[in-house]
C-alpha cells in the first residue's frame, strides 16, 4: 500500500508500505525488477510478520533503485547460503 | 472556487507524481503559491548545483504534507480488531491468491461504474489464464497510465506466473479478483456483502494467502 495513514488506522493484518504514487504499488510500467522485487519483499513479509497489524515499510526510493542488481545480489546470497555458489 | 492553482495541480494524467495534488484539497491559496514558489526556487538552485534530488524530495516533502492533510480531514470507517490467521505452509507450497483493487476488469466483462452513486462495489472474477492483452482497467481515483502501459504494476498476473513456474510460490490460485477501490458511501456494501463474498469463494478455493494491491 502506499497510504502510511489509512495502512496504520484500518490495521490489514499485514502491509508492506511502500513509498511509490498511487497507480505504482508494484513499481514503474516495464520494470520487471521492480515488479519482482516488490513481490518477494512483500511475500516475505507475509512469512515473518508476528504481529497482527505490522506495517513493513520497503526502502525503496522512486526511480532512484537499481533493481536488476537488488535481485542479482539476493540470488547471490541465495547461492552463498544454499552453498550452490 | 477552483482556482488557477488548481487547475495546474489537480489532474493526475498532468502530475508525475498524483499525490501532488492532494495539495488542492486542503491547502490555502498562499500554501499552494507556497508549494509552487518552493519549487520553483529549489529547481533554479538545483540547475546551478546540479543536485536534483533536492528537487524530489522538495515534492516528496509536499506529498507527505497533502496526504496528512487529507487524512486528517477524512472519515474514517471503524475499525474493530484486526483478522488473524497464522501462515501454515512455506511458501513454496502454498496457494496465493491475487486481489486488487485497481479496477482491472477481462475485455467483455462489465467495466466498473464509475458515475455510480457510492461508488461501485462490485468485484470481477479473472482466470490466471486471462492473457494479459485482455486486461482492461476503469478507475477514476489514481492515474492508470501505469495499468494501461504494463498491467503488472497493478495486477502482477506475468509476475506471479513467473514465480508459480520457478517453485518461488506453491500456484497461482486460478482465479483471481479486482475491485474497484473508489467507493465512499457504500463502504458498508462492500463490508458487508461483496468482500465477504469474494473471502467465500477465496476459502472454497483453499486459498492459503492473499496477495492484495491498493492503488
Amino acid at each position: 500500500m502506499m497510504f502510511k495513514e489509512v495502512e496504520e488506522y484500518i490495521k490489514p493484518p499485514r502491509v508492506v508500505h511502500v513509498r511509490f504514487p498511487f497507480g505504482r504499488p508494484l513499481g514503474e510500467p516495464g520494470d520487471t525488477d521492480q515488479q519482482r522485487v516488490i513481490i518477494e519483499d512483500s511475500l516475505e513479509a507475509l512469512a515473518n510478520t508476528t504481529t497482527a497489524g505490522t506495517v513493513v515499510e520497503l526502502p525503496y526510493r522512486w526511480r532512484r533503485e537499481d533493481y536488476a542488481a537488488i535481485r542479482m545480489s539476493r540470488e547471490e546470497m541465495t547461492k552463498i547460503r544454499l552453498g550452490t555458489g | 472556487m477552483p482556482s488557477e492553482l488548481d487547475d495546474i495541480l489537480k489532474s493526475p494524467r498532468d502530475a508525475a507524481f498524483s499525490r501532488i495534488r492532494y495539495v488542492t484539497l486542503h491547502a490555502t491559496e498562499e500554501q499552494k503559491a507556497g508549494f509552487l514558489r518552493e519549487l520553483y526556487l529549489a529547481a533554479v538552485q538545483a540547475k546551478d548545483t546540479g543536485q536534483w534530488e533536492n528537487v524530489v524530495e522538495k515534492l516528496e516533502e509536499w506529498e507527505g504534507w497533502a496526504m496528512s492533510e487529507f487524512n486528517s480531514h477524512a472519515v474514517a470507517p471503524t475499525v474493530e480488531g484486526i483478522p488473524w490467521s497464522a501462515v501454515g505452509k512455506p511458501l513454496n507450497k502454498s496457494r496465493i491468491a491475487l486481489v486488487t483493487t485497481g479496477g482491472i476488469y477481462v475485455e467483455g466483462q462489465e467495466p466498473y461504474d464509475l458515475d455510480k452513486q457510492g461508488g461501485d462495489f462490485s468485484f470481477r472474477e479473472i482466470s490466471k489464464d486471462t492473457s494479459i492483452d485482455q486486461l482492461r482497467v476503469n478507475h477514476r481515483g489514481y492515474d492508470i497510465s501505469g495499468p494501461e502501459a504494463d498491467m503488472n504494476c497493478v495486477f502482477p498476473l506475468e509476475r506471479l506466473l513467473e514465480m508459480e513456474t520457478e517453485g518461488a510460490i506453491g500456484e497461482l490460485a486460478p482465479i483471481a479478483y479486482s475491485f474497484m477501490g473508489l467507493i465512499n458511501a457504500n463502504t458498508n456494501s462492500l463490508v458487508e456483502d461483496t468482500a465477504p463474498e469474494v473471502a467465500r469463494r477465496l476459502k472454497q478455493a483453499e486459498v492459503d494467502a492473499v496477495f492484495i494491491t491498493a492503488t
